[in-house]
């Protein structure tokens, strides 16, 4: 049976989010998640109309115009550096699930599921702490009811130099109003460290080899939430009166490592910060012989399936870890 | 906005209020600090912040979203530029519009690419009176430029609005200027009748021009102006027209459209939308 899903990215800008949703089809593809192998999800980019037939709007055709879809071209522009979402609206995106191999019973429906995964400014919800943002009062009521009517949220923080972050009591006082919120209709939230690359910067060739150690993730983890203001907040939504949220941890990396080489996917050479690419090509050709995008899908499939993988932490498997440590 | 004034002889001042929408820039390069976000960053005094909505580059373009595809290659530096009566309802007043991309790190940077743009709002009917003038002076002045975080809040959000002095043209000298351009161009007869066709069948039309017509943009607004300033007062879809450059999506109505990029037609194509 079909099922629909809606979830809302959030989190400061700059913190990854478009990334991560740009790199997710691939990430898929590639099969670089820390799910079994047999589990063998597809996904699919879908238009408006097979998402919600009765709502969409029809299109107007200019034969001038550019006529992609709107997720290629958010591919497409990550592959060419990235652009700064605006906060002028939200941005929603459609995908099919499918699961074609073996999934652990009992949690698993057997689908197909229509995601509308909804990217956003980071500015709308989680503006810098102390600043006046103006945004439209239209975006933000919409965001807010998006936020209220998803079944799923995954923030996304930048790994690196969280203890700086000049945003995280914005962070803390949206999670209170989520948690308050009877309206709501989460379900799951998964809090996704993005830039997780960059830890394994001086690694050369082991970088990849230490990524995929979930001891070595969940060790990240422990020690990026150390002392995060906002972390005890969130424990209220899992208990039965914050609406007995699902919440998981997980680490990701847009940019990747570089197969082969194994190294993280960032090229020193070029200006910017650029992936690895191959000289004489264009567009995402000239980075898909290189380009591994490092569990970006993690966030999604726990958020649309409910199901865990080797790299999604619970608050009892971090908590259980630090009684260790 | 404000209406124009006459000063008693063939000129007269037109007021233009401004709205910017970006990111605050820093330094000789014009770098995006990184505690800027996107915002409203520059607004006349008598605009308010209920106009930010209607004048947001999207909606003028209407457009769902602007991306940086939709801007054509050769324009990117500068950005996109659009004229039009504004698209709300009823509504009293046109807009100019530059909007483009540019890096975060700097005018010549690599880094991301974030939206910054510029509007000129004016009362329609200053428009409607001074097509060839606007047109000259925002292909002049308008510019999608980021305002600067080190300039005063305050004064930017109370910004004083542009005035300009324009010249009320005589028919005559319109007239023969088209008459010349109708003798030597291509460009004249193609406009003058796609507008023609457009009052018949109000239909939504799109007139296209590329390098081939003309060498640049100022080039394109000085023809298309001068067309403009050339339409009757009775002309019935005057509040339809829109003058686009370098943007790769037409408004409805009727739109006359340069885009430098476009270059393999022989010459300029009218796109029934």
């Amino acid at each position: 049976m079909t099922e629909r899903l809606s979830m809302c990215l959030i989190g400061p800008k700059k913190g990854g989010k478009s990334s991560l949703l740009a790199s997710l089809v691939d990430c898929v593809a590639q099969s670089a998640f820390g799910y079994s192998p047999r589990l063998r999800p597809a996904l699919q980019p879908i238009a408006e109309a097979e998402y919600d037939p009765a709502n969409a709007a029809p299109k107007k055709a200019d034969l001038l115009s550019v006529e992609q879809g709107d997720y290629e071209r958010l591919r497409r522009e990550f592959a060419e550096g990235g652009v700064a979402t605006d906060t002028l609206d939200t941005y929603e995106y459609r995908f099919r699930l499918t699961v074609n191999g073996e999934a652990p019973a009992p949690a698993l429906l057997p689908g197909p599921w229509l995601l509308e995964i909804i990217d956003s400014a980071g500015e709308i919800a989680v503006p810098p702490d102390g600043a006046e943002v103006a945004i439209l009062n239209d975006v933000k009521a919409k965001l807010a009811r998006q936020m209220l009517g998803a079944e799923a949220i995954l923030i996304v923080l930048p790994l690196v130099r969280l203890e700086d972050s000049g945003w995280s009591g914005n962070l803390a006082r949206l999670i209170d109003r989520l948690a308050l919120s009877p309206e709501k209709k989460l379900k799951r939230l998964v809090v996704v460290f993005s830039q997780y690359e960059r830890l394994f910067a001086r690694l050369g060739p082991s970088a990849f080899t230490y990524a995929c150690d979930p001891a070595v993730a969940r060790h990240a983890l422990r020690k990026s939430l150390r002392g995060v203001q906002w972390l005890d907040r969130l424990r209220a939504l899992e208990s039965p009166d914050g609406g007995g949220v699902s919440v998981r941890f997980t680490v990701c990396s847009a940019y990747g490592f570089v197969k082969r080489f194994q190294n993280p996917n960032i090229d020193p050479h070029q200006p910017g910060e650029r992936r690895f690419r191959r000289a004489g090509l264009d567009g995402a050709r000239a980075y898909n012989e290189y380009w591994r995008p490092f569990l970006t899908a993690e966030p999604f499939l726990y958020a649309a399936l409910g199901l865990d993988s080797a790299f999604t932490f619970s608050y009892a498997q971090l908590d259980a870890r630090q009684e260790e440590g | 906005m404000r209406s124009i004034a006459t000063n008693g002889d063939d000129t007269a001042e037109i007021s233009l209020d401004r709205l910017h929408y970006g990111k605050l820039a820093f330094g000789a390069t014009l770098r995006v600090p990184a505690t800027a976000g996107y915002g409203v960053t520059l607004r006349s005094c008598d605009l308010q912040p209920n106009d930010d909505q209607l004048l947001s580059p999207p909606r003028l373009m209407g457009l769902r979203r602007f991306e940086p595809d939709l801007v054509d290659p050769a324009s990117r530096r500068r950005g996109a530029f659009l004229a039009r009566v504004a698209p709300e309802p009823n509504a009293r007043r046109a807009i100019f519009l530059r909007a483009r991309f540019r890096p975060e790190d700097g005018e010549d940077g690599h880094g991301r690419l974030y939206q910054q743009s510029a509007v000129w709002s004016v009362s329609a009917a200053d428009w409607r009176r001074h097509p060839a003038a606007l047109l000259a002076m925002t292909e002049s002045d308008l510019e999608a430029l980021p305002d600067l975080a080190t300039e005063d809040e305050a004064a930017r959000y109370n910004a004083a609005p542009a005035r300009y002095l324009v010249r009320f043209l005589d028919s005559r000298d319109v007239w023969s200027a088209l008459e010349d351009a109708l003798e030597e161009t291509r460009w004249a007869a193609t406009t003058l009748e796609f507008l023609a066709r457009g009052a018949e069948t109000g239909a939504d039309a799109t007139l296209n021009f590329g390098a081939d017509d003309f060498p640049d943009e100022a080039e394109f607004l000085r023809a298309v102006g001068l067309a403009l300033q050339f339409l009757p007062e009775s002309y019935p879809r005057w509040r339809e027209i829109s003058v686009v450059s370098g943007l790769r999506n037409a408004p409805e109505g009727l739109c006359l459209r340069y885009l430098p990029s476009l270059r393999a037609a022989a010459h300029a194509t009218a796109v029934a939308a």
